[in-house]
């Protein structure tokens, strides 16, 4: 039995290794046999040589290490900005009943079009970047902690009101161990959308970064560069959502004890 | 899911004024840096003539059709974005090795922006209509999937059990046991493809000509720097969304009415 | 539950079925520009000898009233029917694909690579670009003398000429044509790009930094009236003040498979070019063209303002000929991109420009009847310092 599970882990841990290298093969293959022009599809092989000539000259790493540090602030302000204000809403039916309307309307608008309003109001320089990725990375947080929040089951409420439990403790032994797997589900999709509109952003306004490489390399025709750039971006995105996987998954052990005391 | 739009006691005219209060308070000003010679008063626009340009663009007709256009593509994009979310993201959570397969490249995929994929999409497909549906039915593709495979692998063990003791077939097992427990987690899904299809159209259709939906016009009007425009298109972008998130928030609530939440 | 579950299930059914409807439900028509779908196949085979069924011109658009409308000859090009007529004897369908005025080079370019477009009137960089990519296309008519570009500086701000703007900050799109007329500004005057704080904006929200006071110049093409215009700064500069050869300038630009395999088409390509060159030319159309080309950006009274230079005259704005003057500007351009290594392969200007077709086309225009013999002639460069 446990020898059969041991078994499958290896399995499945080698088909996933396997299968992106699948695709990449089939993309060898693919270019190889000039199915497309290499205008159209770029070579591996060309791809391969167009990294190495950008991580020799420190222009990857300079424009990952720019990404990488507005990834950081801007995904720190709106998360933050995000549990406060999802925390608020799902506690104050009138703080909610104010604000909704402004929120649903606003998360459904493109970053990109209020990209004039943003400059007039926070400059062209790293704020505005900022700004933009703590946007993207407000929402999800918001709207899980909200929902995490009033997903709490009325029971529990209930009982916390029969024993006259006080605010403070009703947050820590209830809501928290109760709401923090939806909060984390959520900020991790705040993370991930932070990294995309990160470049996003950058594909428009900067002078630096990842996304400003690859549009660089779509005004230059160097396809090879833009795909360098996808190649980076998914790599680093997979790292960054699998850390804050390993590190969800060490949070929620560490708060098993008190959930299960508090229900 | 958007639960500060349930209600919990107070009138709905009250709750609709409440939720006026903010952006009206916000209109106010704006039309006050307008007309008061602000700081910033040539860049903002008053309420009067972005009243103007509502009645311009109503009287061409050019809102309308735009409106239409966007809606459609906004449709068929959700629409083969979720259907093939759905189905790639049931078979994931069904069969071990299509999850092991695809686990890996789903995961680096969608950590590459959309608009990273713009020159390789316009290279492969064009700048046709073809092009926008694909970025927009990935944009709805990526959270059906993710939300498809949490809420069917997330079914409660002690429930498959249950369906063991009745000998359910395979068929029943899905259709009695794991449908009906991972709908809220496929509605969660839902409203987020509707979300981000519905910003994809208007994202695409800033980066894509072809055609004439509400991000064309809201482009042109950027590069006439007739702001009002784009404040109107602003305006309807996110009145829409905000009625398509209020129509599919309903939905949910009615279609999960038998779940034991607080509200 | 069970029995709400099923009913549920039916229902989200019903309404996918109707987004299936609203999916496969065929477009409205398109009101001028048919788009038809795009085959996914890269190649579409140009080789002698395979018929020709679809002939693409990619062209800059703008919506105007719920419509595409091209710029410049093109949309007279279509609104004159003739070559659409002449293609259509010859059993070819003519396609317009609409690109974008703010990424119209990349999707140009992308589009040539794929070989999903025959013919594009677009600018100088992009297009040696591709062509150092290892696009193979060539310049078969030049659409015009040039576009003027404008150093604009924001309200308050007393620079008078660029030597002034020294340590401030610029807002250009780099990798964009005007880059050269930058370049060669700079140059002049003895500058360098270190000189200055550049951000690379595009020009919509280079004006919206400008307005908002948050950079101290912007240098773009004639967007810069609509800046002035509405009071967000004033224009400082333009290639009015300089050579003439500092303007941008444009293409049309073909695939050389294409030319090779279709010279009888190109040259009916490019006398509709011609057609329409000399029909924008008429002085008596002036107020029609200038109509026409205020459906892009601008209002017709800055049109008018950027059309006006004294040195060209209407009917030479429009005139189509390669001369001496465009393959300078091109072997500029050529040398630009290379010494800045935004391209590592020299681009040789006999490689790009083919007037082959022009010639043709105004023969037998002027065969037709048109008066075009000794109609333009070859710019002359006319005294003007460098300011």
């Amino acid at each position: 039995m446990s020898a059969a599970r041991i078994d499958e882990a290896t399995l499945r841990r080698s088909v996933m290794v396997a299968s992106p290298l699948a695709v990449l093969l089939a993309w060898q293959v693919l270019s190889a046999a000039r199915v497309f022009p290499p205008e159209v599809l770029v070579s591996p092989q060309a791809v391969l040589a167009a990294f190495g000539q950008l991580t020799a000259s420190g222009e990857l790493a300079r424009h990952l290490g720019e990404s990488l540090q507005r990834l950081l602030w801007g995904f720190s302000i709106g998360s933050g900005a995000g549990l406060l204000f999802g925390l608020a809403a799902a506690l104050s039916p009138t703080f909610a009943r104010l604000f909704d309307p402004l929120f649903q309307a606003l998360r459904q608008v493109p970053v990109l079009a209020f990209i004039p309003l943003l400059i007039l109001l926070f400059g062209i320089d790293e704020v505005f970047k900022i700004v933009i990725i703590a946007k993207a990375a407000f929402f999800p947080t918001a709207l899980s902690t909200l929902d995490g929040v009033r997903g709490v089951p009325k029971a529990w409420f209930e009982v916390a009101r029969i024993y006259r439990t006080p605010l403070p403790s009703l947050v820590w032994r209830v809501l928290i161990p109760a709401t923090v797997p939806a909060v984390l589900s959520g900020v991790r999709l705040s993370l991930t959308r932070a990294w995309l509109v990160l470049v996003a952003a950058e594909l428009i306004v900067a002078d630096s970064g990842i996304g400003q490489m690859m549009e660089m390399g779509r005004q230059m025709f160097r396809l090879d560069v833009v795909m360098v750039g996808v190649v980076v971006c998914g790599v680093i995105g997979f790292a960054l959502d699998r850390g804050f996987v390993l590190l969800q998954a060490r949070l929620l052990r560490w708060r098993a004890q008190p959930a299960g005391a508090a229900a | 899911m958007s639960a500060a739009l349930r209600s919990y006691g107070a009138g709905l005219p009250a709750r609709i004024a409440l939720g006026l209060l903010v952006p009206l308070a916000l209109i106010l000003l704006w039309d006050h840096q307008a007309r008061h010679g602000g700081e910033h008063a040539f860049a903002f626009v008053s309420a009067a003539q972005v009243a103007g340009a509502l009645r311009e663009l109503w009287q061409s007709g050019d809102l309308l059709t735009a409106y239409g256009n966007s809606l459609r593509n906004a449709f068929g994009g959700l629409f083969w974005g979720s259907v093939t979310g759905l189905a790639v993201g049931s078979a994931m959570a069904l069969l071990r090795p299509v999850d092991w397969v695809l686990t890996p490249l789903y995961h680096g995929l969608r950590q590459v922006p959309l608009l990273g994929w713009l020159p390789l999409i316009g290279l492969w497909f064009g700048s046709g209509d073809l092009s926008k549906v694909i970025v927009v039915s990935l944009s709805a593709f990526y959270p059906a999937v993710l939300y498809t495979y949490e809420g069917l692998k997330g079914v409660e063990a002690r429930m498959l059990e249950v369906g063991q003791l009745y000998r359910l077939t395979p068929w029943q097992t899905f259709w009695r046991i794991r449908w009906p427990s991972a709908l809220p987690s496929l509605f969660t899904g839902l409203l987020q493809s509707v979300a981000f299809a519905w910003i994809a159209t208007i994202g695409v259709e800033l980066l894509f000509p072809t055609g004439f939906g509400l991000g064309t016009v809201m482009q042109h009007g950027q590069l006439q720097a007739r702001l009002d425009i784009v404040v109107v298109c602003i305006a309807v972008v996110g009145l829409t969304g905000f009625a398509i998130n209020l129509l599919v928030a309903r939905l949910s609530r009615h279609a999960l009415r038998w779940r034991p939440v607080r509200t | 539950m069970s029995f709400f579950t099923r009913r549920f299930g039916l229902a989200v059914a019903a309404a996918f079925s109707f987004g299936a409807y609203l999916a496969l439900r065929p477009s409205p028509e398109q009101p001028v520009a048919p788009v038809d779908v795009p085959r996914s196949e890269a190649a579409r085979p140009a080789a002698a000898g395979a018929p020709l069924t679809t002939l693409t011109i990619a062209a800059i658009s703008s919506p105007h009233q719920g419509q595409q409308v091209f710029s410049g000859a093109t949309q007279i090009i279509l609104e004159q029917g003739w070559l659409e007529a002449e293609l259509a004897r010859r059993g070819v369908a003519l396609k317009i694909e609409p690109v974008s005025p703010a990424v119209g080079g990349p999707q140009i370019n992308e589009g040539f690579a794929a070989k999903r477009i025959d013919f594009a009137a677009y600018g100088d960089f992009p297009a040696l670009i591709a062509k150092a990519g290892g696009v193979d296309i060539r310049t078969v008519l030049s659409p015009g003398q040039g576009n003027n570009a404008y150093l604009v500086v924001r309200k308050g701000l007393a620079a008078q000429s660029i030597r002034d703007l020294k340590g401030k900050s610029i807002a250009i799109h780099r990798g964009r044509p005007w880059e050269l007329t930058f370049a060669k500004l700079l140059d002049a005057n003895g500058l360098t790009l270190n000189d200055f704080k550049i951000y690379n904006l595009n020009p919509q929200a280079g004006h919206a930094a400008l307005a908002a006071g948050k950079v101290d110049a912007t240098f773009t093409l004639s967007e810069a009236l609509v800046t002035e215009q509405q009071g967000a700064g004033r224009i400082i500069w333009s290639t009015k003040d300089a050579p003439l050869h500092w303007k941008m300038r444009t293409g049309l630009w073909a695939r050389h498979d294409f030319t090779d395999a279709h010279p009888d088409i190109t040259t009916l390509v490019v006398a509709a070019y011609v057609k329409a060159a000399h029909w924008q030319a008429q002085e008596e159309n002036r107020d029609r063209v200038l109509q026409m080309a205020s459906r892009g950006n601008l209002p017709v009274d800055l049109i008018a303002r950027d059309y006006d230079d004294p040195r060209v005259g209407w009917k030479d704005r429009f005139s189509p000929l390669l001369d001496g003057f465009y393959r300078q500007h091109f072997s500029d351009v050529a040398e630009y991109i290379h010494a800045n290594g935004l391209v590592q392969k020299r681009v040789q200007v006999e490689d790009i420009i083919d007037d082959r077709f022009l010639a043709a086309a105004l023969r037998d225009l002027s065969a037709g009847g048109l008066p075009l013999d000794g109609y333009w002639t070859p710019q002359a460069e006319q005294k003007v310092a460098a300011r």
